[in-house]
């Protein structure tokens, strides 16, 4: 097909009816059920489960309501997720797996800002989609124990779907580094890279400016390109190179966990189908896996309108912070859930006087009584956080005995490196704010 | 067409870059290493032999004392009580690795103590001071208790205590020294030689587990609770709606709070500007990314510092607070500027990856 026939129907073909090979859907299950297996292990073996979600007294919940279980119930939460991820591997009673570890691992992620990741969205996000994916039609105990029908070709929109966001998360994760701060004073990675200068063999680079520099630009370029260049066949290899070298540059400099081994290891899914079944044809032999009876399987109507809402909402979210007046980096209004990762230098310090109305006397609330450290330093620097907190002293107070508790705060923030300032006006009542998508005209401005 | 792309975005960068020329200057050329080795050899490794000499002291002076119940003895055992708490303060920012370990700070001094319990402790006779329940009845506080008395004289005081007493004594100030001395051994370089890991090259950076890292978290959480809030904040009333708490203060029974509360405070400012070697400063000053055009990071806390120290406290802290209450109030709030330039502008600048917990960052 030459550039010139693209028609608007062949475009349509080409991203979504096509037919390819099953084996890149299957090959991207097996690799992310590992993943998961590990990440949801490790997290446990942490003793995160524990610290995170056991030991807290309060939760900065992103809906109200949503509340750790008790007693050993997050355990258990852990415990079956460990189990989805293992069926999902090994493609056992798939839907309903995939359906179960995308509501255990997103109710997890739901129960504490505090803990809010890009990547825990990620991965949120993908669970989602590998529920409405056929990824157990080939290579798979259903299909072994005939709880389904082998499937040997499938439209090639299963697998862009997963393409789609993983080049979004790139794409806009470069976007929102083409920023003053970033490009032309080398923050917060100025800052964040002379840390690193002790380290051996290469740290003595990161003691000069220049290096600062080349990092932002190059991780800009990086981010925004790399999508297209997984993309075209003849740039897929470099760019291939070019992820495993920047990842395990991100994991070497910073500590990020599981995110550069599961980007590496899923980013394959850009590489072409072909080459995914010439790596799942000998795993197969080796289990001695043959399929009988293989067909092929159509995008559904109800699909296409899954993935058409996926992807407005997903182009549409980050660009939301334009709604709001204002810094975007200082207030956070519209920041998560937009691929903004590594990007600032943030941290504060917010002080809670609590007093019954109308009354002179108040109280200093000592934050440590009521938060864990991690809790603490994440809520001062982010407002709808702050006003959680509030609220919470607010029922607090009540219950002591006070009837109309009224809730400041005095907050400190500094950002990429300034000098800190004053976060929020002190004089606001923070009880009687309410955190909505409304524009919270009590962040001070940044200026 | 990539090439040029890149030349051209390079370009851009050199251009953009209203730094041009000193573009391969360096950020800065500090070493942690010097820093580490002043602070842990020069401050923090005599700090605790200090403490673990002082406490020693104190257990043998409170033997003598219920051996030779003398006026000469019980002021012998006071002075040794007052000089073991001031050499606490130098050691109480430092409350990570052996610290941590056997949790001193949870033995020498949790105030205010429980007289409830140190009673009940005597009419039962058995009692293990060991225990976390015994925690708020024994430690400093415990011993002050005993060796300070608002109604009696000394001679009528040391006629006054029976026998149980006196081995309660013996025992609170034996718990004192022995958790002290493991302390210091664990590290001294002829014991544990946990000095070694402090400074060791292994422990350079600011992520979890490094000595910075360590170091800072270590001495935030100790300023904001024991020093900002334990010895001024609670007392004031601060946390009470302004009802001061008069019998929260550090040495209540003693009358020496103030001069525990300078101490602490010197002891911040010596890890601050590292005494006579590299300290905390150095590092800020070092780091370009903290400086400002018209303000240095460095000279702000300074000046911070000293403002805290110019604000005239007298002793003993109960009266000043319900007397003149201002200028413990007004220490309360300087002492809150200045956690807030350590939690945001310092740990920030410092390379921020210093955590509370070892989280994945993102």
């Amino acid at each position: 097909m030459t550039v010139t026939n693209l028609s608007y129907h062949n475009i349509l073909d080409l991203l979504i009816y096509r037919k390819v090979t099953i084996a890149p859907l299957v090959t991207f299950r097996i690799l992310f059920g590992l993943l998961m297996l590990v990440s949801t292990i490790r997290f446990w073996a942490n003793g995160w489960i524990d610290e995170l979600y056991i030991a807290p007294q309060f939760y900065f919940s992103f809906i109200e309501g949503v509340r750790p279980l008790t007693g050993l119930g997050m355990y258990w939460v852990f415990a079956s997720m460990i189990v989805a991820a293992i069926f999902i591997t090994i493609g056992f009673a798939y839907r309903i797996s995939a359906i179960s570890f995308f509501i255990l691992f997103t109710y997890v992620e739901l129960l504490d800002k505090s803990n809010y990741l890009n990547h825990y969205y990620f991965v949120s996000l993908i669970s989602f989609l590998m529920c409405w994916l056929p990824a157990n039609g080939d290579f798979s105990l259903d299909v072994k124990f005939g709880f389904r029908k082998a499937i040997d070709q499938i439209p090639v929109a299963f697998i862009n779907i997963l393409r789609f966001q993983m080049g979004a998360l790139y794409f806009f994760a470069g976007l929102a580094k083409m920023n003053p701060s970033w490009l032309f004073e080398g923050q917060p990675l100025k800052m964040w890279l002379s840390a690193n200068a002790y380290k051996p063999l290469i740290g003595w680079i990161f003691q000069y400016k220049i290096t600062a520099y080349i990092f932002s630009w190059f991780g800009m370029i990086y981010d925004t390109t790399i999508p297209f260049l997984l993309s075209w066949n003849s740039t897929r290899l470099l760019a291939y190179i070019l992820v495993i070298g920047f990842h395990l540059m991100t994991w070497w400099l910073f500590p990020i966990g599981m995110f550069p081994f599961i980007m590496i290891v899923i980013t394959t899914i850009f590489f072409s189908p072909e080459s995914h079944l010439r790596v799942l044809e000998p795993l197969k032999q080796m289990v001695g896996w043959y399929s009988t009876q293989e067909e092929t399987t159509t995008i559904y109507q109800g699909q296409k309108w899954v993935f058409v809402a996926f992807i407005i909402l997903q182009i549409a979210l980050p660009f939301r912070y334009l709604a709001y007046p204002g810094d975007l980096f200082w207030t956070e209004q519209g920041y998560r859930f937009s691929w903004r990762v590594m990007l600032m230098e943030k941290a504060g310090y917010a002080t809670f006087y609590v007093s019954e109305r109308g009354e002179k006397k108040r109280s200093v609330i000592a934050n440590y009584e009521y938060l864990m450290p991690q809790q603490e330093k994440m809520m001062a620097t982010q407002p709808d956080m702050l006003v959680q907190f509030a609220h919470y002293l607010e029922a607090d107070f009540k219950e002591k005995g006070m009837v109309d508790p009224v809730v400041t705060a005095d907050v400190f923030v500094t950002l990429n490196g300034q000098p800190n300032k004053r976060y929020i006006d002190p004089k606001v009542d923070l009880t009687e704010v309410q955190n909505d998508w409304g524009h919270k005209s009590w962040i001070l401005s940044y200026e | 067409m990539r090439k040029s792309l890149i030349i051209s975005a390079l370009s851009i960068l050199i251009i953009s870059c209203n730094s041009g020329g000193d573009l391969l200057e360096k950020l800065n050329d500090f070493d942690q290493g010097p820093m580490l080795e002043n602070i842990g050899d020069n401050i923090i490794l005599p700090s605790y032999q200090n403490l673990s000499v002082s406490t020693l002291q104190l257990s043998e002076n409170v033997n003598s004392l219920t051996e030779n119940r003398s006026v000469d003895a019980l002021k012998e055992v006071r002075a040794s009580l007052k000089s073991a708490r001031l050499n606490w303060q130098y050691c109480s920012p430092f409350q990570f690795g052996p610290a941590e370990t056997y949790a001193i700070s949870a033995v020498l001094n949790i105030y205010p103590v429980d007289v409830n319990q140190i009673e009940r402790n005597l009419t039962a006779g058995t009692y293990d001071l060991s225990t976390l329940s015994n925690s708020d009845a024994r430690g400093f506080q415990t011993l002050g208790y005993f060796l300070y008395s608002s109604e009696l004289s000394d001679e009528e005081l040391l006629a006054s205590y029976t026998d149980e007493e006196l081995t309660y004594m013996r025992t609170v100030a034996e718990e004192i020294a022995t958790v002290s001395s493991e302390v210091y051994t664990a590290w001294s370089v002829d014991g544990g030689n946990y000095i070694a890991t402090f400074t060791s090259e292994e422990a350079y950076g600011v992520n979890v587990g490094s000595s910075v890292g360590k170091m800072i978290n270590a001495m935030n959480l100790d300023f904001e609770r024991n020093t900002r809030d334990g010895k001024i904040g609670i007392p004031a009333g601060v946390r009470s709606l302004g009802e001061p708490i008069l019998n929260a203060t550090e040495a209540y029974y003693a009358g020496y709070s103030v001069e525990l509360f300078e101490a602490s405070i010197d002891a911040y400012y010596t890890l601050y500007t590292g005494g006579n070697g590299v300290g905390l400063d150095d590092y800020l000053k070092a780091i370009e990314a903290t400086t400002t055009a018209n303000e240095d990071l460095s000279v702000k806390i300074d000046s911070q510092f000293k403002t805290i120290q110019n604000i005239q406290l007298t002793d003993p802290l109960p009266d000043q607070i319900t007397t003149n209450i201002d200028p413990v109030l007004e220490v309360f709030a300087e002492m809150q500027q200045l956690i807030v330039m350590f939690k945001t502008d310092m740990a920030s600048s410092m390379g921020v990856v210093i955590t509370y917990q070892d989280n994945d960052g993102d």
